[in-house]
């Protein structure tokens, strides 16, 4: 397949009515869904995956890929209008969107933000465009104990970066490694950690285990905190649409720098969008005329910068996603996990001979940004009275929905009692500070990781991580887990000496 | 039961986990013990460092909650007494709305549940019945009908009624 036929065949496939009309039907549950804070851009695919599963694959690619690609532009309704994140992609929206709509100009703050997000969506997906031709040949270069070894790189990265402790976050990715070798072995047909369960042997479904570590403990965070999303009041938001449609274009130079902050940010595994917001707000502080005075106190640029960051990064995390297989966001491991339900397998095979599928990934980065973003300025409104539902009302709906999302999988009741543990788990470990997305990306990645281990071992046995890249790689894996300790170590001896 | 004591649990459960996970993978085939093995040999010393480590943190600045998480960080109101009792009610429901389902399939359950929940919370009957009735029609237009998806009947209903 040639790139142009790849490029018209992408846009084609995604342009079909049925297709187009699931990438709408994902923009506008990821914007209301997304919109409101504690129920994410995870909870949204996790509780979408069972419908996925039914559909043709371009149709399920538009429903999955618009709810992700677009979720970081809704996010910025409750950062502005009440200082609360829709997400962690929106916390550096509250430092300049909020004192903006605290001065009257929420509109204004909210049009900037929605345009911004749209030309860094477009921005992030045309350099995803640009790197494929340097990724094929890269790609094509490396072999079953590099791709081994980048699978335990992207997990350790999701998982360092994951707070202070990072040993919590490695112990969780090495858990989802575990858990995904729940089942029968397919190869030597052993049973491993099924306890004689008929519902184990076929190991554990990706969407129970996502439903359950996802959305369950969100719903418990809402019942727990047991107030409603947002109290305040909703000011005048007709006003000022049109100054901040012109704030964005007239700040052309930030946006593309910021969503340059973003791709560079969404190409890393594991660096997400609460780094690429800060990034984005750092670099603007530090770079525009007058900043320091402005920043912080409701100016428009600081809006500007961030959402374009955080919408260009998608397009940047979509580079190690594809080429490698490694997923660059926990979200994004979700997303991952619902192309291999529909049979799209990220790697050689999405660059070569699915070549169409990469670029309607591309086409649904560009058109669904802009739509998404046309929709939010048109519906600021009612997106903002979607933050005052009474959790007592969302609950015990989304929880029915959850139910018959973990049975639609394989129309087994087992794993809905799977979905329940889950949920338990994944409430327990978050009320104590060990991340669940390391989990995810480690239960998706499992098999692959475990592919190529066996494949590696077999060619070299273990004499794989001696290879060239392999080991540069590990070593560069040993630096990043040990720099904390490195940094503490040398430090102190450097004070020691001069003392 | 305090959130220190949980979180004690929750690491030597881990441990545990790994443990078992190691043992029981050195038994297996080689090929199929390759994974289990090798994951559990770095996860268990990782385990214990994040123990220590946050068992340090919890020295040092007196909170139960660690706010480094890479996660969603957890706030003071869902830590404390009345939000475990509200957390403790929700799950007893939602065991309630599985077992629910189970005996009476899920066309009858979970609208029942979902008003059962609604006026638990203080709502209005009436909003009760309309949001029943929107879960009613996702999960018989969406999924039965749309997606041709055979919900279960329950085994109560199927033993009184048949299939």
């Amino acid at each position: 397949m040639s790139v142009w036929d790849a490029v018209w065949g992408g846009l084609a496939a995604i342009m079909q009515p049925s297709a187009f009309m699931y990438m709408m039907l994902g923009i506008v549950i990821s914007s209301t869904l997304v919109a409101l804070p504690g129920i994410g851009s995870k909870t949204a695919i996790a509780l979408l995956l069972p419908v996925a599963f039914t559909l043709e694959k371009f149709e399920a690619i538009c429903l999955i890929v618009s709810v992700w690609a677009v979720s970081n532009t809704a996010n910025s309704i409750t950062s502005i209008l009440f200082a609360v994140p829709g997400g962690s992609g929106s916390q550096a929206t509250i430092l300049d969107g909020y004192p903006m709509a605290r001065n009257g100009e929420a509109a204004r703050a909210l049009a900037a933000a929605f345009t911004s997000s749209a030309l860094g969506g477009v921005f992030g997906a045309i350099v995803l465009a640009l790197s494929l031709p340097i990724l094929k040949p890269l790609v094509i270069l490396l072999g079953p104990s590099e791709f081994f070894v980048l699978i335990l790189f992207g997990i350790a990265m999701v998982s360092t970066l994951s707070g202070k402790n990072k040993a919590k976050g490695l112990v969780i990715g090495l858990l989802g490694l575990l858990v995904s070798a729940v089942g029968i072995h397919l190869v030597s047909g052993v049973p491993r950690f099924t306890f004689g369960s008929l519902v184990l042997m076929e190991g554990l479904s990706l969407i129970p285990v996502t439903i359950g570590l996802f959305a369950v403990p969100e719903l418990l965070s809402l019942v727990a905190s047991g107030t409603a999303i947002s109290k305040m009041e909703l000011n005048d938001l007709d006003s000022g649409r049109r100054q901040g449609i012109r704030d964005a274009f007239s700040n052309w130079w930030l946006i593309i720098r910021s969503s340059l902050v973003g791709v560079w940010v969404g190409m890393i595994p594991g660096l997400g969008s609460s780094v690429a917001d800060w990034f984005a707000y750092g670099h603007a502080r530090a770079t525009e005329k007058n900043a320091e005075e402005t920043f912080g106190k409701g100016d428009v640029r600081g809006v500007i910068a961030v959402d374009a960051a955080t919408n260009a990064k998608e397009g940047g995390s979509l580079i190690p996603t594809l080429a490698f297989g490694i997923p660059g966001s926990s979200t994004l491991a979700l997303v991952f996990g619902g192309l291999l339900i529909v049979g799209v397998k990220p790697g050689k095979e999405i660059l070569t001979t699915n070549l169409d599928v990469t670029f309607s990934f591309i086409w649904l980065l560009i058109i669904a940004s802009v739509i998404t973003s046309i929709l939010c300025i048109i519906f600021i409104k009612p997106l903002a009275k979607a933050t005052q539902i009474r959790p007592s009302l969302l609950v015990p709906v989304i929880c029915a929905l959850s139910v018959v999302g973990a049975f639609a999988s394989s129309n087994n009741f087992g794993d809905v009692v799977i979905m329940a543990l889950c949920g338990l788990a994944g409430y327990w470990l978050r009320l104590h500070g060990w991340p669940r997305p390391p989990l995810l990306l480690g239960l998706v990645l499992g098999p692959e990781a475990e592919r190529h281990l066996w494949t590696s071992y077999q060619l070299y046995e273990w004499e794989f991580i001696f290879r060239p890249i392999t080991g540069s790689l590990l070593i560069l894996l040993f630096l990043i887990m040990a720099w904390p300790f490195l940094k503490k170590v040398f430090g102190t001896n450097k004070k020691g000496d001069t003392v | 039961m305090s959130l220190r004591i949980s979180g004690v649990i929750l690491g030597f459960s881990l441990l545990g986990l790994f443990s078992y996970a190691l043992f029981s993978g050195l038994e297996m085939p080689f090929r199929a013990s390759l994974l289990p093995v090798l994951t559990s040999i770095a996860a268990i010393p990782l385990v214990i460092l994040a123990m220590i480590i946050d068992a340090r943190r919890a020295q040092k600045t007196g909170s139960q909650i660690d706010e480094s998480s890479g996660d969603l960080a957890v706030s003071e109101a869902e830590v404390s007494t009345d939000a475990f009792r509200r957390v403790s009610w929700f799950f007893l429901w939602f065991a309630g709305l599985i077992l629910a389902a189970h005996l009476f399939g899920f066309l009858i359950a979970l609208p029942s549940m979902v008003v059962l929940y609604l006026l638990a919370c203080k709502e209005t009957l009436s909003t009760a019945i309309l949001l029943a009735g929107m879960v009613l029609a996702i999960l018989y237009w969406g999924f039965q009908k749309g997606l041709v998806l055979p919900l279960p009947r329950g085994i109560l209903i199927t033993l009184l009624f048949g299939n």
